[in-house]
């Protein structure tokens, strides 16, 4: 299910009357069109309305303009349980005093009446079958003809039991009587409820790994078993799309991990819509297939995780997405060149001349002895596969510089003083005022 | 423990109270029980230095009593009608209350006023409000309730007058004994609705949950612990009835001639005392002790099992 945002914006008013111009604009002018089948991440620092996103997309925030679709479906003014979403709360919300087991069929029991209709059909299904093997067994020639008035076959065959009365004494009489009556053999209709929701219900927590913890209290369960309940009971009515509300915040760092992969996997194999919150870059780049970067509720930038982290529209994006995070320089740009206090790191034709800002992702040093970069050397950390070199630098906007230098370079570096060149697929020029993308 | 050296200060802060609650609660007990097994007692009599044979006669005598089998029944139909009703009405009121913004505050206040008021003094507001019998000369004092029922053509009915029948007095006394438990009831559910957690409203909403199941599946079980603390002490405070009586009937525990008509156990107890009769008073006590302790293990047992803490 393809989910389109148009225009869409959240307001919420000024809690004084009296000044109304204190109003938040959480969200604004949100326009994004989020494919059938990927999984987005919405990222974006506290309070930069990505939940609010969510939340409106979930329909438990109502947006004070523009328009939502799922499909072709405008899905604006329709309540959330309408909507046909599955939503992972951040801290889980499971039902505390019910088991998982009853967590999970919670929402199945809410759609007791679409669930009938599936039962409905199976029992025309087994009603049909039925009367095939019964047709064949009796030498009943137009058996196709037969089958195609199944369910009048099924009322006419209730209606027999309940007519005929056959006792032990005319039971004979009857069959002599009359030809062989079709009885389809059926279950009852709320048995079938019944273990169609179960079967649904154990098919969501395979799904997540969880089928061995069904009759557990959510209390008596780790953190990842909990978030696996509540992707369960989200996913188990079969959602149109699937909305998760910062899903690993509450997880240790290696279930972090984990999880997001655990979340990706699902994800792949349920093939459901997926938009979930994170203000983690690490999370969102390593599971999404689209990422949508926010600020004080405006869009930075949607993309591919890797096409945003090499080409980062502003400098927010840039100093937002990448750990450790890009080194940013006071630079100028003076006829055609690019200046980073006294040194002269690359040509920019093109740009006039003016103060920037100066990007270096960390990845983006090389060790080179004459390069134009020159730093006061601080302190170099092996991290195994490769090193952090920690330099300083009086243009550089942070107190130290971090770059990621392969660890065999180890014995190159020395002295007090260190030198670099920069790739130049890994420096990004941004306006000193606007902080839009310059090169 | 290095505490345990100075324990006898911890001993000495403790003293006064550990004497006040032996002299005035636990001796008493002790007494009481004492008292309920001896036959014929009476405090002059053991003044005088008489001494009293042990044995069941206060039990056997109280139960056969007509009057106290009919402050049983009183006192069971009065708990068994209130703390249901109370406690619905006070879950509903609590709910409908929670779901509000605007005037929430003052409604609670309003709410709660009853609770704050002496249960004599509502009494006879109830009984003036329940009055059938207007002077001649001032037929305005027939009550407001047989007024406005008279609205709707309804013939007065004799509620608590002379001559009254005995479902009209329990009805009047449900009223007022509903009406005057809700206040803490309200207090309570509602501060137990304001601490659950919202997202669980938010979850069952997203799913398509209907409002009944809502609050039947979510409301209730997050409420449990507030309503099984509501209906134990509800039942506790419903067997100890009495002030609501007098407030409504008087002294006289009924309506004019029919004296005791609705009494109560602990109204038993009291008249018993008054008669100077302290052997059937505290075997009475004793019977009633027993009463709320089974009531209340039954009401903990189920709870065990029903309630999520």
């Amino acid at each position: 299910m393809k989910v389109v945002l148009q225009n869409l914006t959240k307001i919420f008013p000024s809690r004084n009357k009296k000044t109304p111009e204190e109003q938040v604009v959480a969200v604004n002018d949100f326009t994004f069109e989020i494919p059938d089948g990927k999984l987005v991440g919405l990222l974006g620092p506290s309070g930069c309305g990505k939940s609010t996103t969510l939340y409106m997309i979930c329909g438990l925030q109502k947006p004070t303009g523009g328009s939502i679709f799922f499909g072709e479906d405008d899905v604006t003014h329709l309540e959330p349980e309408h909507r046909g979403v599955g939503l992972v709360f951040q801290n889980y919300a499971l039902y505390p005093h019910m088991t998982v087991k009853q967590n999970i069929l919670f929402p199945l029991q809410n759609m007791k009446k679409e669930l009938m209709k599936e039962v409905d059909e199976r029992r025309e299904a087994m009603a049909a079958e039925q009367l095939a093997a019964f047709n064949a067994a009796n030498g009943i020639e137009d058996a196709a003809a037969d089958a195609a008035k199944v369910p009048v076959e099924v009322a006419a065959a209730a209606e027999n039991v309940a007519a005929e009365g056959i006792t032990a004494e005319n039971a004979a009489e009857v069959t002599v009587a009359k030809p062989p009556v079709f009885r389809p053999k059926l279950p009852a209709r709320q048995k079938m409820l019944k273990e169609l929701m179960l079967d649904r219900a154990y098919m969501a927590a395979r799904l997540v790994q969880i089928d061995n913890l069904m009759d557990r209290k959510p209390s008596e369960l780790s953190g990842g078993q909990q978030q696996r309940v509540a992707i369960a009971r989200a996913l188990v009515k079969m959602p149109r799309v699937l909305l998760l509300d910062e899903p690993l915040s509450n997880l240790d760092a290696r279930l972090r991990l984990q999880t997001r992969e655990e979340i990706r996997r699902i994800q792949r194999e349920t093939g459901i819509t997926t938009v979930f919150v994170t203000h983690d870059q690490e999370e969102a780049m390593s599971i999404s297939d689209l990422i949508v970067v926010m600020k004080l509720g405006v869009v930075q930038q949607t993309g591919k995780p890797q096409d945003i982290y090499d080409n980062p529209a502003n400098l927010f994006v840039a100093k937002f997405l990448g750990t450790p995070p890009i080194n940013v320089f006071d630079g100028e740009v003076k006829n055609g060149a690019l200046y980073v206090g006294e040194d002269c790191l690359m040509k920019l034709p093109g740009i006039a001349d003016q103060p920037v800002h100066v990007g270096i992702r960390p990845e983006g040093f090389v060790l080179d002895k004459n390069g134009p970069l020159h730093m006061e050397l601080v302190n170099v950390e092996v991290m195994g596969r490769d090193m952090s070199v920690i330099s300083k630098n009086a243009a550089a906007q942070t107190p130290t510089v971090r770059s990621i230098i392969d660890s065999d370079l180890r014995s190159e570096i020395g002295g007090e003083t260190v030198s670099f060149s920069i790739k130049p697929n890994k420096i990004f020029v941004f306006h000193k005022e606007t902080e839009e993308r310059l090169y | 423990m290095e505490g345990s050296k100075h324990s006898w200060k911890a001993w000495l802060y403790l003293l006064p109270v550990i004497i006040l609650t032996l002299v005035f609660t636990v001796w008493p007990i002790i007494n009481t029980i004492r008292i309920a097994f001896l036959k014929d007692y009476s405090m002059i009599g053991a003044m005088g230095g008489k001494t009293y044979e042990f044995g069941f006669a206060n039990f056997s005598k109280v139960v056969t009593y007509k009057r106290f089998t009919t402050c049983l029944k009183n006192t069971v139909l009065l708990c068994v009608l209130t703390v249901p009703i109370s406690t619905m009405l006070a879950l509903l009121i609590a709910v409908c209350l929670n779901a509000i913004k605007p005037l929430q505050r003052l409604l609670q206040t309003i709410f709660f006023l009853p609770y704050v008021t002496n249960s004599i003094a509502i009494g006879m507001v109830f009984a003036a409000m329940f009055n059938m019998i207007g002077k001649p000369s001032s037929p305005d004092s027939v009550g407001i309730i047989n007024n406005f029922l008279g609205i709707f053509g309804v013939a007065p009915i004799n509620w608590i007058n002379v001559g009254s029948e005995y479902w009209a007095n329990l009805t009047v006394m449900v009223i007022y004994i509903v009406w005057n438990a809700l206040p803490f009831k309200i207090l309570v559910l509602l501060g137990g609705l304001q601490g659950v957690n919202k997202q669980y409203y938010e979850a069952a909403k997203v799913d398509g949950t209907s409002r009944v199941r809502t609050f039947w599946r979510i409301t209730v079980p997050m409420l449990s612990p507030m309503l099984a603390y509501v209906l134990i002490t509800g039942f506790i405070g419903g067997f100890k009835e009495y002030s609501s009586v007098v407030g409504v009937f008087g002294e006289n525990m009924g309506p004019a001639g029919q004296k005791g008509a609705l009494n109560t156990m602990v109204g038993f107890i009291y008249d018993s005392l008054s008669q100077n009769n302290q052997g059937r008073a505290s075997a009475a006590a004793l019977i009633l002790f027993g009463i709320i302790l089974v009531v209340t293990m039954i009401n903990l047992y189920v709870s065990k099992k029903k309630v999520h803490y």
